[in-house]
């Protein structure tokens, strides 16, 4: 059957009965609508919190971190066990340690001094001295992580960023005062005089020096508190500012010679009245939060879809159900039952066909639209991703091609039900 | 020649009610057969049956020498469509489509040459005084439907013409131009006609009168 046949034949079926279509291609409109914005919406959430609460750690290694809080030159607890040399080799002495990248905080005010979006910028700061292993080493795979105060003259010192620091820029500072917030796509490569002995709130009898820095990567290492140089340079500093201070480090990176050996080194470490952090912990933690939110989330969309699905294909299946007199003029008429199939299929594929990309298409746009809505109120969110809508198109194209399956599917199914009944009882109104 | 229709041992029931009881019938080509009997004897089943849109009936049935029972839904829909006719006690017209549309319903489904079809169903339209304008069937009376249906019955050429009373919503005058236009178009085009009448002037002009009565046919005339 050529195509103008088929146009001819669904014209004089269809006279009179368009608006019978409308509320079930309405529902499998709103039913591929509502697939996609939730798989768009669950998914950008989703990767929001993962962005939250992941972590770089690696599966072999320990973050071993003092029980009170420290904040550097701001120290804000301090109480039990400090993390000295002594401890630091007693960890280092176990035989499942294969490393320790130590972390050490600059006790020596300072502050920063720059521009972000063409306005001078503030702030106090406090220096975290790390080697390229504390961070990751991927991190740093290109990154020069070296600097002493006689590099001044030829090399800007290397900052890495924590995103937390973005973070509570984003929304304690920029947010109050009607400032663009930052990502960390946005602040690498910033450039900035970093002035180390004195700061708003402190001053050193020992004379200041500035140095000018760049931001050459952001971290999301949960014991990178604010911004990281190379460990050199804050022991130089230390050294300089505060001789006879005893070392200690704000933090140790342990790394185990395997795995398996993390959680006899965590009882170890716990039981000199060290806090632990291993990746399993913090992932645990963080899986078991997105997971239950996506759940949540999958059930609310499933319901909601399903609901919508089968209103669709009962609405589908009772305008069948009307038709049934005018198929069965048709059958008595001599059209073969194969030939009205084919039609009756020609028309439910390509208005279903139309009806879902169009939901699907007008579900990528709510996502979108509701996504900058959303990351328009928040700069904290703003920061942690670009968009909360997320468009896996492979993904998303099988979901609405399984539903539009299982719709035209079932419609088609009835049909073929419906031209089993014999012509009399067809034309029985 | 061999008949267009035969029929041998035909019953049908409904609900435990034998309707039609062992009968036979043969129906020659060109032939006008009137089918009388009180209401509901069953004539309306007997011309379903013969109609092949009831298949729920046992014995045999032949139409153009071919065995219904024999055949798949694709079979049963080429005969309907290249051999028989039927005009519907109801019409059974599409309300939305004007009456050149429900005449040419089965030729659009069927995928035949509009061309043709079209200048055959607008020949017997006009010779049935049958308006073509976009009036749908709907709002037509129903003596207006009736002949509409008739040419349904009519445009694709059928070698045999089921009618179930074809002229119970027609006037005297109509009647006559109807069954006129039939005589007329049974010669031309050589169809059979088997017609459920019950109009006495109908009567005369069928070349054999059955009588369905306990479920089997009689000769009358």
């Amino acid at each position: 059957m050529r195509f103008a046949e088929v146009r001819r034949a669904l014209r004089l079926w269809n006279r009179g009965h368009w608006r019978d279509y409308l509320f079930s291609q309405g529902m499998l409109l709103t039913a591929s609508l509502l697939l996609v914005f939730f798989v768009a919406i669950g998914l950008g959430v989703g990767r929001l919190l993962d962005r939250f609460l992941s972590s770089d750690l690696p599966a072999e290694q320990v973050r071993v971190t003092p029980e009170g809080m420290q904040a550097g030159f701001f120290q804000t607890e301090l109480g039990g066990l400090e993390i000295t040399d002594d401890v630091r080799d007693s960890i280092e002495a176990l035989p499942t340690v294969s490393r320790i990248d130590p972390q050490v905080y600059a006790h020596v005010p300072a502050f920063l001094r720059g521009y972000l979006g063409g306005q001078p910028y503030y702030t106090d700061i406090t220096l975290e001295g790390v080697t390229g292993a504390f961070l990751g080493d991927s991190l740093l795979e290109d990154i020069d992580w070296s600097y002493t105060l006689a590099d001044s003259a030829t090399k800007l010192l290397p900052i890495v960023l924590s995103e937390n620091l973005l973070i509570l820029y984003n929304a304690g500072f920029a947010e109050a005062n009607d400032l663009v917030g930052l990502t960390p796509e946005g602040v690498v490569g910033l450039e900035a005089s970093v002035t180390i002995g004195r700061s708003s709130i402190a001053d050193l009898p020992h004379e200041p020096v500035t140095v000018r820095a760049v931001i050459v990567a952001t971290s999301r290492n949960m014991a990178l508190f604010a911004l990281a140089v190379p460990l050199e340079f804050v022991e130089e500093i230390n050294s300089i500012y505060l001789p006879d201070r005893t070392v200690s480090y704000s933090a140790l990176m342990v790394t185990a010679t395997t795995a398996e050996d993390v959680p006899s080194i965590v009882r170890y470490v716990e039981g000199m009245g060290l806090r632990a952090e291993t990746r399993r912990g913090i992932a645990q933690k963080a899986e078991l939060l997105v997971g239950v939110v996506i759940a949540a989330l999958s059930a609310l969309a499933g319901a909601i879809m399903l609901s919508a699905l089968s209103s669709a294909i009962h609405t589908l299946i009772a305008d069948l159900k009307n038709r049934r007199y005018a198929l069965g003029v048709l059958v008595a008429l001599g059209t073969s039952h194969d030939r009205l199939a084919m039609i009756f299929a020609f028309q439910i594929f390509l208005m279903s066909t139309v009806t879902t990309v169009l939901g699907g298409l007008l579900g990528c746009g709510i996502a979108a639209l509701i996504s900058r809505m959303i990351l328009s109120l928040s700069t904290v969110l703003r920061a942690a991703v670009d968009s909360l809508a997320v468009f896996p198109v492979g993904w998303m194209l099988a979901g609405l091609g399984l539903m539009l399956l299982a719709s035209t599917g079932m419609a088609y199914v009835f049909f073929r039900r419906l031209l089993k009944i014999p012509v009399p009882d067809l034309l029985r109104i | 020649m061999s008949p267009i229709l035969v029929a041998r041992g035909i019953c049908r029931a409904f609900e435990g009610r034998k309707i039609l009881d062992g009968l036979d019938m043969d129906i020659s080509r060109g032939e006008f057969v009137a089918v009388v009997g009180r209401s509901g004897v069953g004539k309306s089943t007997l011309l379903g049956v013969l109609g092949t849109h009831d298949r729920g009936f046992s014995g045999e049935l032949l139409i153009d020498g071919r065995d219904v029972g024999a055949m798949d839904d694709g079979e049963l829909a080429g005969v309907r469509r290249e051999l028989l006719g039927f005009v519907f006690q109801d019409f059974y017209l599409l309300p939305h489509l004007t009456a050149l549309e429900n005449v040419l319903l089965p030729a659009v489904f069927s995928g035949r040459d509009m061309g043709e079809a079209t200048g055959r169903a607008e020949e017997v339209l006009e010779r049935l005084s049958v308006r073509m304008d976009s009036t749908p069937t709907s709002v037509l009376s129903r003596g207006e439907r009736q002949r509409v249906a008739v040419a349904r019955g009519l445009v694709n050429g059928p070698e045999l013409l089921l009618a179930d009373e074809p002229s119970a919503s027609l006037d005297e005058e109509n009647e006559r131009i109807l069954f006129d236009l039939l005589d007329g178009l049974r010669l031309d085009r050589g169809f059979a006609m088997v017609a459920v009448i019950h109009s006495t002037s109908v009567l005369g002009r069928a070349d054999r009168i059955l009588e369905l009565s306990n479920g089997k046919l009689r000769e009358v005339r």
